[in-house]
Protein backbone atom coordinates (compact mmCIF):
# COMPACT_ATOMS: atom_id res chain seq x y z
CA UNK A 1 0.00 0.00 0.00
CA UNK A 2 0.92 3.45 -0.64
CA UNK A 3 0.96 6.27 1.71
CA UNK A 4 -1.95 7.55 -0.48
CA UNK A 5 -3.45 4.47 -0.03
CA UNK A 6 -3.23 4.64 3.99
CA UNK A 7 -4.34 7.63 4.20
CA UNK A 8 -7.89 7.23 2.30
CA UNK A 9 -8.31 3.94 4.82
CA UNK A 10 -7.49 5.71 7.79
CA UNK A 11 -9.88 8.96 6.28
CA UNK A 12 -12.50 5.59 6.11
CA UNK A 13 -11.88 4.51 9.69
CA UNK A 14 -11.29 7.80 11.72
CA UNK A 15 -14.55 9.03 9.23
CA UNK A 16 -12.89 12.31 8.31
CA UNK A 17 -12.81 13.56 4.91
CA UNK A 18 -8.95 13.91 4.36
CA UNK A 19 -5.60 12.39 5.56
CA UNK A 20 -2.26 14.13 4.88
CA UNK A 21 0.82 11.58 4.39
CA UNK A 22 2.74 13.44 7.48
CA UNK A 23 -0.88 13.23 10.24
CA UNK A 24 -0.13 11.46 12.85
CA UNK A 25 -2.72 8.78 13.83
CA UNK A 26 -3.41 9.70 17.10
CA UNK A 27 -3.77 13.64 16.70
CA UNK A 28 -6.28 13.47 14.43
CA UNK A 29 -8.93 11.19 16.25
CA UNK A 30 -6.67 7.57 16.01
CA UNK A 31 -7.13 5.76 19.41
CA UNK A 32 -5.43 2.33 20.17
CA UNK A 33 -8.36 0.37 19.46
CA UNK A 34 -8.73 1.80 15.91
CA UNK A 35 -5.36 1.45 15.07
CA UNK A 36 -6.39 -2.72 15.90
CA UNK A 37 -8.77 -1.75 13.05
CA UNK A 38 -6.31 -0.56 11.02
CA UNK A 39 -3.86 -3.19 11.01
CA UNK A 40 -6.76 -5.65 10.46
CA UNK A 41 -7.96 -4.25 7.55
CA UNK A 42 -4.14 -3.87 5.76
CA UNK A 43 -4.29 -7.70 6.25
CA UNK A 44 -7.16 -7.96 4.63
CA UNK A 45 -6.69 -5.81 2.00
CA UNK A 46 -2.99 -6.40 0.62
CA UNK A 47 -1.87 -9.51 3.36
CA UNK A 48 0.62 -7.88 5.36
CA UNK A 49 0.55 -8.31 8.90
CA UNK A 50 1.53 -5.42 10.73
CA UNK A 51 2.05 -5.76 14.20
CA UNK A 52 0.21 -3.71 16.16
CA UNK A 53 3.88 -2.04 18.05
CA UNK A 54 5.08 -1.25 14.27
CA UNK A 55 2.09 0.47 13.90
CA UNK A 56 2.52 2.51 17.17
CA UNK A 57 6.31 3.34 15.95
CA UNK A 58 4.96 4.24 12.83
CA UNK A 59 2.01 7.11 13.22
CA UNK A 60 1.89 8.71 9.76
CA UNK A 61 0.78 7.20 6.40
CA UNK A 62 4.21 7.71 5.09
CA UNK A 63 6.42 5.86 7.85
CA UNK A 64 4.03 3.47 7.81
CA UNK A 65 4.12 3.05 4.30
CA UNK A 66 7.96 2.57 4.44
CA UNK A 67 7.34 0.19 7.13
CA UNK A 68 5.26 -1.94 5.52
CA UNK A 69 7.24 -2.17 2.66
CA UNK A 70 10.25 -3.10 4.45
CA UNK A 71 7.91 -5.97 6.04
CA UNK A 72 6.91 -7.14 2.79
CA UNK A 73 10.45 -7.58 1.67
CA UNK A 74 11.36 -9.69 4.65
CA UNK A 75 8.55 -11.81 4.45
CA UNK A 76 9.07 -12.70 0.50
CA UNK B 1 3.00 11.76 61.51
CA UNK B 2 5.50 11.54 59.08
CA UNK B 3 5.04 9.32 55.85
CA UNK B 4 8.05 7.96 54.12
CA UNK B 5 7.70 9.20 50.66
CA UNK B 6 11.61 9.12 49.48
CA UNK B 7 12.29 6.66 46.67
CA UNK B 8 14.89 3.52 47.87
CA UNK B 9 17.78 3.51 45.15
CA UNK B 10 17.13 2.92 41.50
CA UNK B 11 17.33 -0.88 40.53
CA UNK B 12 17.98 -1.00 37.20
CA UNK B 13 17.64 -3.60 34.08
CA UNK B 14 20.34 -5.59 33.74
CA UNK B 15 18.83 -5.67 29.46
CA UNK B 16 17.98 -1.88 29.35
CA UNK B 17 20.16 -0.11 31.67
CA UNK B 18 16.77 1.74 32.01
CA UNK B 19 14.85 1.67 35.31
CA UNK B 20 11.96 -0.80 35.33
CA UNK B 21 8.30 0.63 35.77
CA UNK B 22 5.07 -0.87 36.63
CA UNK B 23 2.45 0.64 35.30
CA UNK B 24 -1.00 -0.05 36.66
CA UNK B 25 -3.22 0.58 32.96
CA UNK B 26 -6.65 0.06 31.46
CA UNK B 27 -9.46 1.39 29.81
CA UNK B 28 -10.29 4.66 31.19
CA UNK B 29 -7.00 6.00 32.06
CA UNK B 30 -5.86 9.36 31.32
CA UNK B 31 -2.80 7.12 29.43
CA UNK B 32 -3.92 4.80 27.52
CA UNK B 33 -1.75 1.67 27.36
CA UNK B 34 -0.39 2.52 24.20
CA UNK B 35 0.34 6.06 25.45
CA UNK B 36 2.04 5.15 28.88
CA UNK B 37 4.44 2.65 26.98
CA UNK B 38 5.14 5.78 24.64
CA UNK B 39 5.73 8.25 27.46
CA UNK B 40 8.16 5.73 29.42
CA UNK B 41 10.21 5.41 26.20
CA UNK B 42 14.27 6.12 26.96
CA UNK B 43 13.53 6.97 30.38
CA UNK B 44 12.09 3.67 31.72
CA UNK B 45 11.77 -0.18 30.46
CA UNK B 46 7.98 -0.38 30.90
CA UNK B 47 5.41 -3.06 32.38
CA UNK B 48 2.32 -2.66 32.24
CA UNK B 49 -0.42 -4.51 34.63
CA UNK B 50 -3.67 -5.40 33.04
CA UNK B 51 -6.52 -6.19 35.25
CA UNK B 52 -7.83 -9.93 34.67
CA UNK B 53 -11.42 -9.18 34.78
CA UNK B 54 -11.08 -6.12 32.47
CA UNK B 55 -9.29 -7.86 29.75
CA UNK B 56 -11.95 -10.78 30.21
CA UNK B 57 -14.54 -8.07 29.52
CA UNK B 58 -12.56 -6.10 26.84
CA UNK B 59 -10.15 -8.32 25.22
CA UNK B 60 -8.13 -6.11 22.94
CA UNK B 61 -6.75 -4.52 25.82
CA UNK B 62 -4.23 -7.12 26.24
CA UNK B 63 -3.72 -7.29 22.19
CA UNK B 64 -2.66 -3.45 22.16
CA UNK B 65 -0.70 -3.88 25.58
CA UNK B 66 0.99 -6.82 24.73
CA UNK B 67 1.86 -5.24 21.47
CA UNK B 68 3.73 -2.31 23.29
CA UNK B 69 5.20 -3.61 26.32
CA UNK B 70 5.82 -6.33 28.34
CA UNK B 71 2.10 -6.90 30.02
CA UNK B 72 1.02 -8.94 33.14
CA UNK B 73 -2.66 -10.31 33.78
CA UNK B 74 -3.24 -8.87 37.42
CA UNK B 75 -6.15 -9.39 39.86
CA UNK B 76 -5.75 -5.21 40.70
CA UNK B 77 -7.99 -6.35 44.00
CA UNK B 78 -5.39 -8.82 45.24
CA UNK B 79 -2.28 -6.31 46.84
CA UNK B 80 -0.64 -9.46 47.45
CA UNK B 81 -0.53 -10.45 43.94
CA UNK B 82 0.23 -7.03 42.50
CA UNK B 83 3.09 -6.72 44.89
CA UNK B 84 4.94 -10.13 44.37
CA UNK B 85 4.20 -9.25 40.21
CA UNK B 86 6.09 -5.59 40.98
CA UNK B 87 8.67 -7.17 43.06
CA UNK B 88 9.66 -10.44 40.36
CA UNK B 89 10.63 -7.86 37.68
CA UNK B 90 12.58 -5.72 40.09
CA UNK B 91 10.74 -2.73 39.13
CA UNK B 92 12.18 0.42 40.67
CA UNK B 93 8.65 2.22 40.66
CA UNK B 94 5.07 1.49 40.24
CA UNK B 95 2.30 4.07 38.75
CA UNK B 96 -0.77 3.92 37.72
CA UNK B 97 -2.88 6.61 35.16
CA UNK B 98 -6.31 5.04 36.48
CA UNK B 99 -8.25 6.24 39.31
CA UNK B 100 -9.34 3.00 40.61
CA UNK B 101 -5.72 1.31 40.64
CA UNK B 102 -4.39 4.08 42.81
CA UNK B 103 -5.31 2.36 46.28
CA UNK B 104 -3.82 -0.56 45.40
CA UNK B 105 -0.74 1.37 43.82
CA UNK B 106 -0.30 2.85 47.53
CA UNK B 107 -0.25 -0.88 48.66
CA UNK B 108 2.31 -1.78 46.69
CA UNK B 109 4.68 1.20 47.38
CA UNK B 110 4.69 0.64 50.85
CA UNK B 111 4.62 -3.48 50.75
CA UNK B 112 7.80 -3.41 47.91
CA UNK B 113 9.54 -0.19 48.37
CA UNK B 114 8.39 1.00 52.03
CA UNK B 115 6.69 4.21 50.73
CA UNK B 116 3.89 4.75 53.20
CA UNK B 117 0.68 7.48 52.69
CA UNK B 118 -2.55 8.20 54.56
CA UNK B 119 -4.21 4.89 54.79
CA UNK B 120 -7.41 5.33 52.85
CA UNK B 121 -6.25 9.17 50.89
CA UNK B 122 -7.84 8.30 48.13
CA UNK B 123 -10.98 7.29 49.97
CA UNK B 124 -13.62 10.44 49.47
CA UNK B 125 -14.62 10.34 52.65
CA UNK B 126 -11.19 9.79 53.80
CA UNK B 127 -9.42 12.36 51.66
CA UNK B 128 -12.21 14.95 53.17
CA UNK B 129 -11.31 14.20 56.64
CA UNK B 130 -7.44 14.20 56.33
CA UNK B 131 -8.01 17.85 54.40
CA UNK B 132 -9.93 19.04 57.23
CA UNK B 133 -7.30 17.62 59.97
CA UNK B 134 -4.74 19.24 58.85
CA UNK B 135 -6.40 23.04 58.52
CA UNK B 136 -6.49 22.86 54.45
CA UNK B 137 -10.40 23.14 54.17
CA UNK B 138 -13.03 23.56 56.46
CA UNK B 139 -15.58 21.42 54.52
CA UNK B 140 -16.57 18.06 56.46
CA UNK B 141 -18.38 15.08 54.09
CA UNK B 142 -20.60 13.20 55.58
CA UNK B 143 -20.61 8.89 54.13
CA UNK B 144 -24.46 7.70 54.05
CA UNK B 145 -25.77 4.24 52.52
CA UNK B 146 -29.72 4.82 54.76
CA UNK B 147 -32.87 7.57 54.17
CA UNK B 148 -32.50 8.00 57.69
CA UNK B 149 -28.78 8.69 56.90
CA UNK B 150 -29.32 11.29 53.97
CA UNK B 151 -31.61 13.16 56.40
CA UNK B 152 -29.38 13.75 59.25
CA UNK B 153 -26.27 14.62 56.71
CA UNK B 154 -28.70 17.35 54.91
CA UNK B 155 -29.86 18.64 58.43
CA UNK B 156 -25.86 18.89 59.60
CA UNK B 157 -24.73 20.39 56.64
CA UNK B 158 -28.22 22.31 55.49
CA UNK B 159 -28.63 22.77 51.09
CA UNK B 160 -27.23 22.96 49.27
CA UNK B 161 -25.41 19.78 49.32
CA UNK B 162 -23.71 17.76 46.74
CA UNK B 163 -24.01 13.57 46.64
CA UNK B 164 -21.70 11.29 44.81
CA UNK B 165 -20.92 8.16 45.07
CA UNK B 166 -18.20 7.58 47.47
CA UNK B 167 -16.43 5.48 45.15
CA UNK B 168 -17.34 6.86 41.84
CA UNK B 169 -15.25 8.80 39.14
CA UNK B 170 -15.68 11.05 35.97
CA UNK B 171 -18.83 12.76 37.80
CA UNK B 172 -21.37 9.76 37.18
CA UNK B 173 -24.25 9.79 38.93
CA UNK B 174 -23.25 13.02 41.44
CA UNK B 175 -26.65 15.20 41.74
CA UNK B 176 -26.31 18.87 43.51
CA UNK B 177 -29.49 19.39 45.79
CA UNK B 178 -30.07 23.11 45.95
CA UNK B 179 -33.65 23.20 47.93
CA UNK B 180 -35.89 20.82 49.35
CA UNK B 181 -37.82 20.12 45.92
CA UNK B 182 -34.73 18.72 44.57
CA UNK B 183 -34.29 16.56 48.02
CA UNK B 184 -37.52 15.07 47.48
CA UNK B 185 -37.13 14.20 43.70
CA UNK B 186 -33.32 12.77 44.62
CA UNK B 187 -35.12 10.47 47.02
CA UNK B 188 -37.86 9.28 45.33
CA UNK B 189 -35.06 8.78 42.26
CA UNK B 190 -32.30 6.91 44.64
CA UNK B 191 -32.87 4.02 47.12
CA UNK B 192 -30.90 3.87 49.43
CA UNK B 193 -30.94 0.37 50.58
CA UNK B 194 -27.60 0.68 53.07
CA UNK B 195 -25.19 -1.17 50.84
CA UNK B 196 -23.90 1.48 48.74
CA UNK B 197 -22.22 4.91 50.19
CA UNK B 198 -22.93 8.25 49.37
CA UNK B 199 -20.89 11.10 50.24
CA UNK B 200 -22.98 14.38 51.36
CA UNK B 201 -21.07 17.77 51.14
CA UNK B 202 -22.23 21.02 51.97
CA UNK B 203 -22.57 22.66 48.15
CA UNK B 204 -19.12 25.24 48.20
CA UNK B 205 -20.70 28.95 47.17
CA UNK B 206 -20.09 30.51 44.18
CA UNK B 207 -17.94 33.37 43.84
CA UNK B 208 -19.34 36.75 43.46
CA UNK B 209 -17.50 37.57 40.74
CA UNK B 210 -17.47 34.68 38.27
CA UNK B 211 -14.95 34.22 35.46
CA UNK B 212 -17.42 34.79 32.73
CA UNK B 213 -19.53 32.76 30.32
CA UNK B 214 -16.57 30.49 28.85
CA UNK B 215 -14.73 29.81 32.03
CA UNK B 216 -15.57 27.88 35.03
CA UNK B 217 -15.16 28.63 38.62
CA UNK B 218 -13.13 25.63 39.22
CA UNK B 219 -10.15 24.02 37.37
CA UNK B 220 -7.34 21.40 38.24
CA UNK B 221 -4.10 21.37 39.04
CA UNK B 222 -1.44 18.60 37.99
CA UNK B 223 1.27 18.29 40.23
CA UNK B 224 4.44 16.95 39.53
CA UNK B 225 6.12 16.10 42.45
CA UNK B 226 9.51 15.23 43.05
CA UNK B 227 12.06 14.79 46.23
CA UNK B 228 14.11 17.93 44.95
CA UNK B 229 10.84 19.64 43.63
CA UNK B 230 7.47 20.38 43.02
CA UNK B 231 6.37 21.77 39.33
CA UNK B 232 2.66 22.45 38.41
CA UNK B 233 0.45 23.47 35.55
CA UNK B 234 -3.30 24.72 35.98
CA UNK B 235 -6.30 23.79 33.10
CA UNK B 236 -9.14 25.61 33.43
CA UNK B 237 -12.51 24.11 32.37
CA UNK B 238 -15.46 25.24 30.51
CA UNK B 239 -18.80 25.77 32.54
CA UNK B 240 -20.52 22.31 34.09
CA UNK B 241 -24.05 21.34 32.25
CA UNK B 242 -26.19 20.32 34.89
CA UNK B 243 -25.98 18.94 37.07
CA UNK B 244 -22.05 18.77 37.38
CA UNK B 245 -21.59 17.04 34.29
CA UNK B 246 -18.19 18.59 32.54
CA UNK B 247 -18.17 20.16 29.07
CA UNK B 248 -14.35 20.54 28.56
CA UNK B 249 -11.27 21.47 29.68
CA UNK B 250 -9.16 24.73 28.45
CA UNK B 251 -5.09 25.51 28.53
CA UNK B 252 -3.19 27.48 29.53
CA UNK B 253 -5.34 29.22 31.94
CA UNK B 254 -6.34 32.97 31.72
CA UNK B 255 -5.99 33.13 35.56
CA UNK B 256 -4.14 36.39 36.72
CA UNK B 257 -0.47 35.75 38.56
CA UNK B 258 -2.01 36.09 41.84
CA UNK B 259 -5.16 34.21 41.29
CA UNK B 260 -2.44 31.35 40.12
CA UNK B 261 -0.50 31.65 43.10
CA UNK B 262 -3.43 31.10 45.38
CA UNK B 263 -4.58 27.65 44.07
CA UNK B 264 -0.82 26.38 43.57
CA UNK B 265 -0.60 27.87 47.62
CA UNK B 266 -3.93 25.85 48.03
CA UNK B 267 -2.32 22.48 46.15
CA UNK B 268 0.68 22.62 48.01
CA UNK B 269 -1.06 22.17 51.41
CA UNK B 270 -3.15 19.44 49.95
CA UNK B 271 0.20 17.72 49.11
CA UNK B 272 1.14 18.21 52.95
CA UNK B 273 -2.11 16.62 54.23
CA UNK B 274 -2.19 13.83 51.74
CA UNK B 275 1.22 12.72 51.83
CA UNK B 276 1.92 13.56 48.40
CA UNK B 277 5.61 11.81 47.53
CA UNK B 278 7.12 11.46 44.25
CA UNK B 279 4.43 11.02 41.67
CA UNK B 280 1.62 13.13 39.61
CA UNK B 281 -1.16 14.10 41.24
CA UNK B 282 -4.69 16.00 39.80
CA UNK B 283 -6.35 18.74 42.27
CA UNK B 284 -9.52 19.97 41.47
CA UNK B 285 -9.84 22.72 43.09
CA UNK B 286 -13.17 25.63 43.18
CA UNK B 287 -12.13 29.97 43.88
CA UNK B 288 -14.64 30.43 46.19
CA UNK B 289 -14.57 34.50 47.61
CA UNK B 290 -13.15 32.92 50.70
CA UNK B 291 -10.16 31.53 48.60
CA UNK B 292 -9.67 28.43 46.55
CA UNK B 293 -11.04 24.92 48.02
CA UNK B 294 -10.11 21.87 47.32
CA UNK B 295 -12.77 19.43 46.05
CA UNK B 296 -10.89 16.45 45.38
CA UNK B 297 -7.55 14.88 44.77
CA UNK B 298 -6.40 11.59 42.47
CA UNK B 299 -3.33 10.17 42.82
CA UNK B 300 -2.46 10.34 38.88
CA UNK B 301 -2.60 12.95 36.11
CA UNK B 302 -5.69 14.34 34.89
CA UNK B 303 -8.25 13.01 32.20
CA UNK B 304 -7.37 14.78 28.99
CA UNK B 305 -4.62 16.50 29.95
CA UNK B 306 -2.00 14.65 28.31
CA UNK B 307 -3.11 15.47 25.00
CA UNK B 308 -4.64 18.68 25.98
CA UNK B 309 -0.36 19.76 26.93
CA UNK B 310 -0.04 18.15 23.82
CA UNK B 311 -1.49 19.86 21.43
CA UNK B 312 -1.25 23.05 23.08
CA UNK B 313 2.74 23.04 23.90
CA UNK B 314 4.04 19.64 22.29
CA UNK B 315 4.72 18.91 25.79
CA UNK B 316 4.48 14.90 26.44
CA UNK B 317 3.31 15.32 30.59
CA UNK B 318 2.97 11.48 30.12
CA UNK B 319 6.43 11.45 30.38
CA UNK B 320 7.09 13.84 33.20
CA UNK B 321 3.99 11.42 34.85
CA UNK B 322 6.78 8.60 34.53
CA UNK B 323 10.32 10.48 35.93
CA UNK B 324 8.14 11.83 38.84
CA UNK B 325 7.10 7.88 39.48
CA UNK B 326 10.71 7.32 39.45
CA UNK B 327 11.76 10.11 41.21
CA UNK B 328 13.70 11.69 38.38
CA UNK B 329 13.79 15.69 37.48
CA UNK B 330 11.05 16.61 35.82
CA UNK B 331 11.79 20.34 33.67
CA UNK B 332 8.75 21.03 32.61
CA UNK B 333 8.27 24.06 30.53
CA UNK B 334 5.24 24.72 28.73
CA UNK B 335 5.54 27.27 25.77
CA UNK B 336 2.09 27.33 24.90
CA UNK B 337 1.89 27.78 21.20
CA UNK B 338 -1.82 27.87 21.11
CA UNK B 339 -4.96 27.89 22.78
CA UNK B 340 -6.41 24.50 22.88
CA UNK B 341 -9.70 22.94 24.14
CA UNK B 342 -11.23 19.27 24.56
CA UNK B 343 -15.16 20.40 24.23
CA UNK B 344 -17.37 17.45 26.40
CA UNK B 345 -21.03 18.14 24.51
CA UNK B 346 -23.23 16.59 27.20
CA UNK B 347 -27.03 16.72 26.02
CA UNK B 348 -29.74 17.79 28.01
CA UNK B 349 -30.82 16.21 31.40
CA UNK B 350 -34.28 15.16 30.21
CA UNK B 351 -32.72 13.82 27.45
CA UNK B 352 -33.34 10.14 27.04
CA UNK B 353 -32.08 9.08 23.11
CA UNK B 354 -30.28 10.46 20.36
CA UNK B 355 -32.96 10.65 17.09
CA UNK B 356 -30.11 12.27 14.86
CA UNK B 357 -26.69 13.13 15.49
CA UNK B 358 -23.74 14.34 13.21
CA UNK B 359 -21.28 12.36 11.53
CA UNK B 360 -17.64 12.53 12.39
CA UNK B 361 -16.34 14.14 8.99
CA UNK B 362 -18.65 17.03 9.31
CA UNK B 363 -17.10 18.11 13.07
CA UNK B 364 -13.82 17.86 11.52
CA UNK B 365 -14.81 20.53 9.22
CA UNK B 366 -15.78 23.09 11.84
CA UNK B 367 -13.36 25.94 12.05
CA UNK B 368 -10.55 25.06 14.88
CA UNK B 369 -11.67 21.38 15.02
CA UNK B 370 -8.09 19.12 15.37
CA UNK B 371 -9.79 15.68 15.74
CA UNK B 372 -13.02 14.08 16.36
CA UNK B 373 -12.73 11.24 19.19
CA UNK B 374 -16.06 10.35 19.38
CA UNK B 375 -19.53 10.99 18.26
CA UNK B 376 -22.55 9.36 19.72
CA UNK B 377 -24.70 7.76 16.80
CA UNK B 378 -28.49 7.91 16.41
CA UNK B 379 -30.64 5.37 18.44
CA UNK B 380 -28.26 5.42 21.23
CA UNK B 381 -30.10 5.39 24.70
CA UNK B 382 -29.32 8.31 27.18
CA UNK B 383 -28.96 9.09 31.12
CA UNK B 384 -27.40 12.14 32.59
CA UNK B 385 -26.53 9.80 35.43
CA UNK B 386 -23.56 8.24 33.48
CA UNK B 387 -21.84 11.49 34.01
CA UNK B 388 -18.77 13.55 32.31
CA UNK B 389 -18.00 10.38 30.25
CA UNK B 390 -21.06 9.91 28.39
CA UNK B 391 -20.54 12.63 26.16
CA UNK B 392 -22.25 12.73 23.09
CA UNK B 393 -19.23 14.38 21.11
CA UNK B 394 -15.20 14.51 22.08
CA UNK B 395 -13.45 17.15 20.04
CA UNK B 396 -10.22 18.76 20.20
CA UNK B 397 -10.35 22.72 19.31
CA UNK B 398 -7.50 24.74 18.93
CA UNK B 399 -6.97 28.59 18.37
CA UNK B 400 -4.23 31.09 18.09
CA UNK B 401 -5.51 33.16 20.77
CA UNK B 402 -8.46 33.07 23.74
CA UNK B 403 -10.62 34.68 22.14
CA UNK B 404 -10.82 33.13 18.57
CA UNK B 405 -10.99 30.17 20.62
CA UNK B 406 -13.71 30.90 22.15
CA UNK B 407 -15.44 31.93 19.01
CA UNK B 408 -14.70 28.69 17.96
CA UNK B 409 -16.23 26.83 20.53
CA UNK B 410 -19.43 28.65 21.12
CA UNK B 411 -19.68 28.21 16.95
CA UNK B 412 -18.98 24.43 17.20
CA UNK B 413 -21.36 24.44 20.28
CA UNK B 414 -24.37 25.78 18.87
CA UNK B 415 -23.82 23.69 15.57
CA UNK B 416 -23.98 20.55 17.25
CA UNK B 417 -26.89 21.73 19.23
CA UNK B 418 -28.83 22.24 15.93
CA UNK B 419 -27.03 19.01 14.47
CA UNK B 420 -28.43 16.31 17.33
CA UNK B 421 -31.50 15.57 17.85
CA UNK B 422 -32.33 14.79 21.28
CA UNK B 423 -36.26 13.29 22.57
CA UNK B 424 -36.81 12.79 25.99
CA UNK B 425 -38.86 9.95 27.15
CA UNK B 426 -42.30 11.07 25.54
CA UNK B 427 -40.58 11.43 22.14
CA UNK B 428 -40.53 14.93 22.16
CA UNK B 429 -37.80 17.15 21.35
CA UNK B 430 -35.47 18.50 23.84
CA UNK B 431 -33.02 21.35 23.04
CA UNK B 432 -29.20 21.69 24.06
CA UNK B 433 -29.13 23.26 27.64
CA UNK B 434 -25.45 23.59 27.18
CA UNK B 435 -24.83 27.07 25.62
CA UNK B 436 -26.86 28.83 27.34
CA UNK B 437 -25.44 27.84 31.46
CA UNK B 438 -23.92 31.17 31.88
CA UNK B 439 -21.47 29.82 35.17
CA UNK B 440 -19.77 26.74 35.68
CA UNK B 441 -20.34 25.05 39.38
CA UNK B 442 -17.74 22.07 40.40
CA UNK B 443 -19.21 20.73 43.93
Amino acid sequence: MTDIEIADLWAEILDIDEVEPDDDFFEIGGNSLLALDVVTAIAARCGVAVPLGEFFANRTPRTLAETMARLAAVSR
Amino acid sequence: MCWRARRPTWRVSAVSKLPRICLLVGRNGSLSPSEAAAAAREVAEPVLLLDRAEVADFPALRIVAESVAESVIVDTSDPDEVSDCVALRRASAVATFVDAYCPVADEVNARVFGLTAPPGRWQKEVQRALLVRHGVTRVTGSLVSTPGELSAAVSRHGLPVVVKPARGTSSRDIWRLMDPFDLDNFQSSVRLDGRSALVVEPYLPDPVASRGPHRADYLSVELFVTTAATTAFITDRRPLAPPCRETGLIVPTTLDAAAQHAVLAKAGQARQALGLGPGTYHIEIKLTDGGPEIVEVNGRLGGYVHRLAWLGSGTDVGRAAIRTALDLPVSLTLDWRQHTAVLLLQAPVAAARIAAAPRGREIRRLPGVLAVDHVSPAGEPLDWRNGTEAACAKLWVGAADERELHRRLVGCVAWLGDEFDFRNASGRRVRDEEPAQARGHRA
